[in-house]
C-alpha cells in the first residue's frame, strides 16, 4: 500500500503538471472565446439563442466522447491538442451564458445614464456595462474552471497525461490506491482553483483591488508549483536530445510508446521501456488509449511502437472476418501495414490473447458445458467488455452458435472476472492471458466452429520507427520469446497481488534473460 | 417666476415631431426656446410625448421631423454622444452608475471631454460644495451608501460637471419624499441662478412646475395644448384639459389655508 502511494508521489509532477497545462490552456482559450462571443450576443438578440444553444449542446456531449471525437476531428492527432480543443468547448458554456446573462443583467436606466452623459456604446460597455456584468463572469469562470480541471481527468484515453493517469491506470490493474490518489488530487485541485476564483468574484462584487491581488498571488503560486518540476523536466529532455540529435540509431532518440487501457498494456509497454532505456533511448510512454487512436497516432508517427493484437487488426484494418490461420494472417497483416501504411511489425511476441467464453467451473458442471455450442438457446447473461458486443466476433457467435437469448452486459474487463466468479453473470468473454482465468477457477469454453480468431500479441512499429534498424535491434529479444504462461503470469502478479506493472515487467525481463 | 431678466437664447426646437414603427406619433409639431439662466417646464401625463420631447433634445430619441438648435448649431447634424458631453442630463431615480464613487461619478463626463485631471479633481471639490454635500464626506462614497436624496444631489452634480450650457432633467425630483423634494427644489434654484444655465424640466407635477418654472408648455397626445408662464396659464387657460391640470394645485392650496386658524 504504502509502495504504491510512493509510487503515485513519484509520477505526481508529471501528471499534475500535465493535468494543470491543459486546464489552464482550456480556461484561459474558453475565457477569450466566449468574452468577445457573449458581448456580441448580449447586444444581438439573434445571436443569444444560437450561441448558447451550441454550447449547450456541446456541454450535453459525455466528456470522454467529446474528447474521443475531437481526436479524428483534429485528422488523428492524439495527446494535447485534441484534450486542449474539447476542454476548451466545455468551458465555453459557463462563461457565455453568465456573460450574457451579467450583460443583459445592467439596468436600463443605468445603460441610458451612461448614453445620456455622453459615453460612446464602447464606453458604455467597457466602463459601465462589463464591470457591472464583471461579478457574474467571474462566477461563470468559477463555474467553468470546475468543469475543466473535472473533465481533464478524460484527456488520459487521448493521449495526453493528467491525472486521469491514476484513474485509468489504476481501475485496470486494480491498484485502488492509485485511482483514490488521482481522485483526491484532481479533487483538491479543482476545490483550490475554484477557492482562488471565489477570491476575484467576491473582489469584483465588493470592488476590493486587495482580495484581488491575493487571489492573483495564489494563483501564480499554485500554478507556478504545479508547472515547474514539469518544466525543469522538460527542458532535461530537450537537452538531451538536442546533445544527441546527431547521434544515429536510437541512442539518445526520444521513443513515445502507447498501450490500451489494460493490465497486459501497461506490462508490455514497461517491458519495452526497459528493454529499449537499456538500448540508450529516451522513453515517453501514453497509457491507456483506445484502439483506433493509438493506431492513428503510430501512422502519424506520433507513437513509435505498441503492441496490437492480429485479430482485432484482421477485423478492424483488413476488415475481413474469414479464417485463413494463425501464422499466414500474421504475415497478410504484415503485408497489408507495410504496404498501406509503410508500418512494420517485428514479429509476434510469442503469446496470443484471445476472447474466450469462460464460467465458472462449478457454474459450467452445474449445467453440464464445456462447448460454446452446449450454449445455444439459453437464457443466460453474458458479461464482456465494452467493446466485444460491437464486434463482428459477437455477431458470428451468436449466429454459429445460437446466443439469441443471451442477454448482453458490457462492462469494463477488470470487473468481469470477479462478476462471473460471484454468479452475476453465467458466462464472460474472458482475455485469455488473463492471470484471473487460473485463479478464479474458470474454464474456457471450446470453440469447435473456429468463430473466434487468433488474437497474437504483434509489435508494431511507425513508418518512422520501422525504417530504425537500431530499434528493431533492440525489440528483437521480445519476438516469440513470452509464452502464453509468462504472460498469463506477469497479468495475475498485477491483477492479483497488487504489484505494478512495472515490477511485473522486470520480473517477466528477468525470466526471458538467459540464464 | 421671480428672477432677473434671461440671457441669451441655447436652445430652439421647431416642429419636433417623433414617428413610431406601427404609426404612433408621441410627438407632434413640437416648438420650444429657452435662453440662459431660464427654466422650462414641460407638463403632461404618462404618454403626453413630454420624455420623448426631452430625449429628442439630446438625441437619447432621434427626430422624424423638425430642428433642434443648439447654441445656434444644428443639433441632429453634430455627433449624437458629443452632443451629450454638452447637455447636463438628470434622470428619474438619479441614473448613477453604481460601480463608481460620487467623484467618479460626478468626474465622467469632464474626462470623457478630456479635462486634466488636477482641473477634474477641482471641480469635483467645487461641485459637491455647490449641491452642499461635504467632500470630504462623500467623495468616496459609493451609490448604495447614500440616501435617495443625497444621491440626486450627486447626479445634478454630475451634470454640472463639465459646465454645460444647458440642463434637462427628466423627473428629476419626483422619487424623493416631499421635505427632501423641497429642499432640493430650492437648491436647484439658487444654483441655477448663479450659474445661470438654461434648463428644460419633464414634470408630472403641475405645482411643481408653477413653482419653479419661468416657462410650461403643457402637453397631451403628444401635442402642445398651451405655452406660457404660470400666471398666463392660470389667468388665461387655453384648453379645458389645462383648467383640469391646475386645479389639482388650487384645491390643495385652498384645502390647506381652510385649515390655519387665525391667530
Amino acid at each position: 500500500m504504502n509502495e504504491q502511494l510512493a509510487e503515485a508521489f513519484t509520477v505526481l509532477p508529471q501528471y499534475l503538471g500535465g493535468h494543470m497545462r491543459l486546464s489552464m490552456a482550456a480556461i484561459a482559450c474558453a475565457v477569450l472565446i466566449s468574452l468577445p462571443l457573449g458581448v456580441l450576443a448580449a447586444r444581438r438578440d439573434w445571436l443569444a439563442g444560437p450561441a448558447l444553444g451550441v454550447a449547450g449542446v456541446l456541454q450535453t456531449i459525455p466528456g470522454l466522447a467529446l474528447l474521443a471525437l475531437m481526436v479524428p476531428v483534429l485528422g488523428g492527432t492524439i495527446g494535447f491538442a485534441p484534450a486542449f480543443a474539447a476542454l476548451t468547448l466545455y468551458g465555453v458554456l459557463p462563461v457565455l451564458r453568465n456573460t450574457i446573462v451579467g450583460l443583459q443583467g445592467v439596468d436600463p436606466v443605468v445603460r441610458e445614464a451612461a448614453r445620456g452623459v455622453g459615453m460612446t456604446p464602447r464606453q458604455s460597455l467597457l466602463e459601465v456595462e462589463l464591470p457591472l456584468a464583471l461579478p457574474m463572469i467571474v462566477a461563470g469562470i468559477r463555474t467553468a474552471v470546475v468543469w475543466v480541471v473535472g473533465a481533464a481527468v478524460l484527456a488520459t484515453p487521448v493521449g495526453a497525461a493528467s491525472l486521469g493517469n491514476y484513474i485509468f491506470a489504476g481501475l485496470q490493474t486494480r491498484n485502488w490506491t492509485a485511482v483514490l490518489f488521482g481522485c483526491v488530487v484532481s479533487a483538491l485541485l479543482a476545490i483550490a482553483l475554484d477557492q482562488i476564483v471565489r477570491g476575484y468574484e467576491i473582489a469584483a462584487r465588493r470592488r476590493q483591488r486587495g482580495l484581488a491581488l491575493v487571489s492573483s498571488l495564489a494563483a501564480v503560486a499554485l500554478i507556478g508549483a504545479a508547472l515547474a518540476p514539469g518544466l525543469i523536466e522538460r527542458a532535461s529532455i530537450d537537452r538531451i536530445q538536442t546533445e544527441q540529435q546527431a547521434a544515429r540509431g536510437i541512442e539518445g532518440q526520444r521513443i513515445i510508446l502507447a498501450s490500451k487501457p489494460f493490465t497486459e498494456q501497461y506490462i508490455l509497454v514497461e517491458l519495452i521501456a526497459d528493454v529499449l532505456t537499456e538500448a540508450g533511448a529516451v522513453i515517453e510512454t501514453r497509457d491507456g488509449l483506445g484502439t483506433a487512436v493509438i493506431f492513428d497516432a503510430l501512422v502519424n508517427d506520433e507513437v513509435q511502437v505498441s503492441v496490437d493484437y492480429s485479430g482485432t487488426l484482421w477485423e478492424n484494418r483488413l476488415r475481413r472476418s474469414d479464417r485463413v490461420g494463425r501464422y499466414r494472417m500474421i504475415a497478410e497483416i504484415n503485408a497489408f501495414l507495410l504496404a498501406e501504411y509503410a508500418m512494420y511489425s517485428p514479429g509476434p511476441l510469442g503469446f496470443e490473447n484471445a476472447y474466450g467464453f469462460a464460467m465458472s467451473r462449478a457454474g459450467a458442471e452445474a449445467i453440464n458445458v464445456d462447448s460454446i455450442d452446449d450454449l445455444a438457446d439459453r437464457s443466460i447473461e453474458i458479461g464482456a467488455d465494452t467493446v466485444f458486443f460491437q464486434r463482428p466476433e459477437w455477431t458470428s457467435s451468436r449466429e454459429a452458435y445460437g446466443l439469441q437469448n443471451a442477454t448482453p452486459r458490457p462492462m469494463d474487463s477488470t470487473f468481469m472476472y470477479g462478476a462471473v466468479r460471484d454468479g452475476q453473470v453465467d458466462v464472460i468473454t474472458a482475455y485469455t492471458t488473463d492471470g484471473r482465468i487460473a485463479a478464479f477457477d474458470l474454464v474456457i469454453l471450446d470453440d469447435p466452429l473456429g468463430v473466434l480468431p487468433p488474437y497474437d500479441a504483434m509489435l508494431l512499429l511507425s513508418p518512422e520507427a520501422a525504417s530504425n534498424d537500431a530499434l528493431a535491434d533492440a525489440l528483437a529479444p521480445l519476438i516469440n520469446a513470452i509464452t502464453p504462461e509468462l504472460m498469463r503470469e506477469a497479468n495475475r502478479r498485477v491483477d492479483l497481488d497488487g504489484q505494478t506493472p512495472e515490477q511485473a515487467a522486470e520480473w517477466l525481463l528477468a525470466e526471458l534473460s538467459p540464464q | 417666476m421671480k428672477r432677473a431678466g434671461t440671457g441669451s437664447e441655447v436652445l430652439r426646437v421647431e416642429g419636433l415631431t417623433k414617428r413610431y414603427p406601427g404609426g404612433v406619433v408621441a410627438a407632434d409639431g413640437v416648438q420650444l426656446s429657452v435662453s440662459a439662466g431660464e427654466l422650462v417646464a414641460i407638463v403632461g401625463e404618462s404618454g403626453s410625448g413630454k420624455t420623448t420631447t426631452l430625449k429628442a433634445i439630446n438625441r437619447l430619441v432621434e427626430p422624424s421631423e423638425g430642428r433642434i438648435l443648439f447654441q445656434a448649431r444644428d443639433a441632429l447634424a453634430l455627433d449624437a454622444h458629443t452632443l451629450r458631453r454638452e447637455i447636463g442630463w438628470v434622470m428619474q431615480g438619479d441614473g448613477l452608475f453604481p460601480h463608481m464613487t460620487a467623484a467618479q461619478n460626478i468626474a465622467v463626463t469632464p474626462r470623457l471631454m478630456g479635462w486634466a485631471p488636477d482641473r477634474i479633481g477641482a471641480r469635483i471639490e467645487e461641485l459637491l460644495e455647490l449641491v452642499r454635500l461635504d467632500p470630504g464626506e462623500f467623495r468616496d462614497r459609493r451609490p448604495d451608501q447614500m440616501s435617495g436624496g443625497q444621491r440626486q444631489r450627486i447626479a445634478i452634480a454630475r451634470a454640472l460637471a463639465a459646465e454645460p450650457p444647458l440642463i434637462l432633467l427628466d423627473e428629476a425630483f419626483s422619487a424623493l419624499d416631499p421635505v427632501t423634494r423641497a429642499g432640493l427644489q430650492d437648491d436647484f434654484i439658487a444654483l441655477q441662478a448663479r450659474l445661470r444655465f438654461a434648463a428644460v424640466m419633464v414634470t408630472h407635477d403641475m405645482a411643481e412646475a408653477l413653482l419653479l418654472a419661468d416657462r410650461i408648455l403643457v402637453m397631451k397626445d403628444g401635442v402642445v395644448l398651451q405655452t406660457g408662464t404660470a400666471s398666463e396659464l392660470v389667468n388665461a387657460p387655453a384648453d379645458p384639459y389645462v383648467s383640469a391640470l391646475l386645479a389639482a394645485p388650487a384645491k390643495q392650496a385652498r384645502a390647506v389655508a381652510a385649515l390655519k386658524v387665525a391667530p
